[in-house]
């Protein structure tokens, strides 16, 4: 009686509405992509050479760019976490500025130091931009504080008695990263590394102006909707859709599943 | 083994231990103080998680005030669990052993030893998280002596046991940490682990040494007993008999000519040590038919008033007793300085605290 009093009280219906509204409100453009999806031929947009082409493009410079961002990117979060030095405070300010800077902004910056007419351009001579190094180039800048910000979480949330007691027990600081630390900062990590590949697969505005080809999947779906409108890029959404779903998918069973190693 | 701290300084912000010193041989030593006075830090800087701004810390004779924490070989306990909580008990015991000596045949039978001597034979392949208080500081110290550590520090690791599984660890403890014969030193609050584990007592308050010395010498000096101490312990006789029958959950310790009674059971010739509280105690000037298994020919040695009690110490044939009566039953007795009187007390009412093979 309690429980159902609970239910149904003025909070709880008001919370449950606001709730509701917001759910609809995200859910909406994928029910009209089923209802589009219902007059086309899946088939032969599912494999369409540009999408599939493009699908691939992206998962695979978004897992470059994942493993480059977590060779550097959990370092740098474990810093963040455990060293104190002064100033501290503005590395934090440089870390978060792809977060808050419109892609687009920082695509154009990028430009400005990896063009043929940057300094880079001009004494390396290296593909930066419309290359598949320009595409890593943009997602790696973007993307760094989805893998930075949740591993620095992580760390900080590890009792600092257990890596003291890691060295009592005669493990030098490497050990006691590689045997203490990552592992008991391996959800926070395993947060990271998704979203940051995920972020890198939707990642558009960097990559307009850094490489626009050769084509990620973002860029695809841009262009298939400039020329065809929604029914042609729908083919791009849904890869991605499903792309999305497993990957979460696969989050939240190793989450649950807390005797699932990472290999640690 | 031996360990010799000089002249130890260090500063927090407004807090600065020391500078102290101290020398401690084999046995174990019991740091008390109250919250605040320095005991971590004290611990933490033998350890090498501080770094001193002054003094020196010598271990068998070497200057390891500099040497980095890893290579200090030291035991710690911590006061809260320190085990990983992503390996398993027995991965947890063999945490700090290296390759080639896990390998060891010899190390190996150690570690087989001291996880029998400690009873957690059958938690190796269970979670740390599914372990309770008593178990994860068993494991927590296993975990310390495969080592095979040159000094054992314990920041109150019996503190957040419910108090039957502290009292029974602490009965353990003291066993365990003498079998080393290694220096070990023991930070607490606790009169109960004075009692039990101490050879020596240090007590330290707001960053000062405010003394040092034997546990028996301290308890039965003449000298007036640092201020610390005699207030853990007032309220409390403190006394130590050997074991000479044990049956039936019952067993009677000879002290001086007099054989008392407690409960449990001990193997003959244990020395043990028990409280017995000041309010335990019934007087009597008569000898009468009681309950009660210790009955105790005592002499009145002198009479304390304090608010609405009054604390008679008596005087028995080779150990002194004081007794907690009312204001009311002294004037009822009729009680003086001299008088012959019968101290009375339950076995139920000496509490074991200590025990000695």
């Amino acid at each position: 009686m309690y429980l159902l009093r609970s239910y149904f009280s003025g909070f709880s219906i008001t919370i449950s509405i606001l709730a509701g509204v917001l759910i609809l409100y995200i859910s909406y453009p994928l029910l009209g992509l089923a209802y589009i999806g219902g007059s086309i031929n899946w088939v032969e947009s599912l494999t369409r050479h540009e999408t599939i082409h493009a699908f691939l493009l992206s998962l695979g410079t978004a897992t470059v760019s994942t493993l480059i961002l977590a060779i550097l990117g959990i370092p740098l979060a474990y810093v963040l976490a455990r060293f104190h030095f002064r100033f501290k405070f503005l590395l934090r300010l440089v870390v978060i500025l792809p977060l808050v800077l419109p892609p687009l902004a920082s695509g154009t910056m990028l430009v400005g130091v990896y063009g043929p007419y940057s300094f880079l351009g001009r004494n390396i001579p290296l593909d930066y931009t419309q290359s598949v190094l320009g595409i890593i180039i943009a997602q790696t800048y973007v993307a760094s504080p989805f893998m930075i910000l949740p591993s620095q979480a992580a760390f900080e949330a590890i009792p600092e008695r257990f890596e003291t007691m890691a060295r009592v027990l005669g493990k030098r600081k490497s050990e006691v990263f590689i045997r203490v630390s990552l592992p008991l900062a391996k959800t926070g990590l395993l947060v990271g590394l998704l979203m940051t590949w995920i972020r890198s697969i939707g990642e558009l505005g960097a990559t307009l102006m850094m490489a626009y080809n050769p084509h990620t999947i973002s860029i695809q779906i841009f262009e298939d909707n400039a020329i065809g409108g929604i029914r042609n890029s729908v083919a791009g959404i849904v890869w991605v859709v499903i792309l999305s779903i497993i990957a979460l998918g696969v989050f939240l069973y190793l989450k649950r599943d807390r005797t699932v190693g990472l290999g640690w | 083994m031996t360990l010799e701290i000089i002249d130890l300084t260090i500063v927090f912000h407004s807090f600065t231990l020391g500078p102290l010193s101290l020398r401690i041989d084999e046995g174990i030593m019991v740091v008390l103080g109250p919250t605040g006075s320095g005991k971590t830090t004290l611990i933490n800087t033998i350890a090498g998680i501080h770094t001193p701004d002054n003094g020196k810390i010598i271990l068998n004779g070497l200057n390891i005030t500099n040497v980095p924490i890893e290579s200090r070989k030291v035991g710690y306990v911590f006061q809260h669990s320190t085990l990983f909580p992503h390996l398993n008990v027995n991965e947890n015991i063999l945490f700090g052993l290296t390759s080639s000596e896990k390998q060891n045949v010899e190390r190996i039978t150690m570690v087989r030893k001291i996880i029998g001597d400690l009873g957690i034979d059958n938690l190796l392949h269970r979670r740390i998280d599914g372990l309770s208080g008593g178990e994860l500081q068993k494991v927590s110290l296993a975990q310390m002596l495969v080592r095979k550590p040159k000094i054992i520090l314990l920041d109150e690791p019996l503190s957040h046991l419910d108090p039957p599984t502290r009292d029974k660890l602490r009965i353990e403890l003291r066993a365990i940490l003498r079998k080393q014969c290694i220096p070990a030193i023991y930070v607490t609050h606790f009169e109960e682990d004075v009692l039990a584990l101490a050879d020596s007592v240090s007590i330290l308050n707001n960053g000062r040494l405010e003394g040092t010395g034997g546990l028996e010498q301290i308890l039965n000096s003449s000298l007036p007993t640092p201020s610390f101490l005699s207030h853990l312990i007032s309220g409390s006789n403190y006394l130590t008999g050997l074991v000479a029958k044990s049956e039936d959950g019952l067993t009677s310790f000879e002290i001086g000519s007099h054989l008392l009674y407690t409960l449990g059971e001990f193997p003959l010739g244990t020395k043990i040590g028990v409280l017995l509280r000041h309010e335990d105690i019934i007087l009597s000037k008569e000898k009468i038919k009681t309950s009660a298994r210790n009955i105790l020919f005592a002499q009145v040695a002198n009479i304390v008033h304090k608010s609405n009690l009054v604390d008679i110490y008596l005087k028995i044939n080779g150990f002194e007793l004081v007794s907690r009566i009312t204001k009311l039953a002294m004037k009822d007795l009729d009680i003086s300085i001299n008088d012959n009187i019968y101290a009375i007390f339950k076995a139920s009412a000496p509490h074991v605290v200590r025990k000695e093979n």
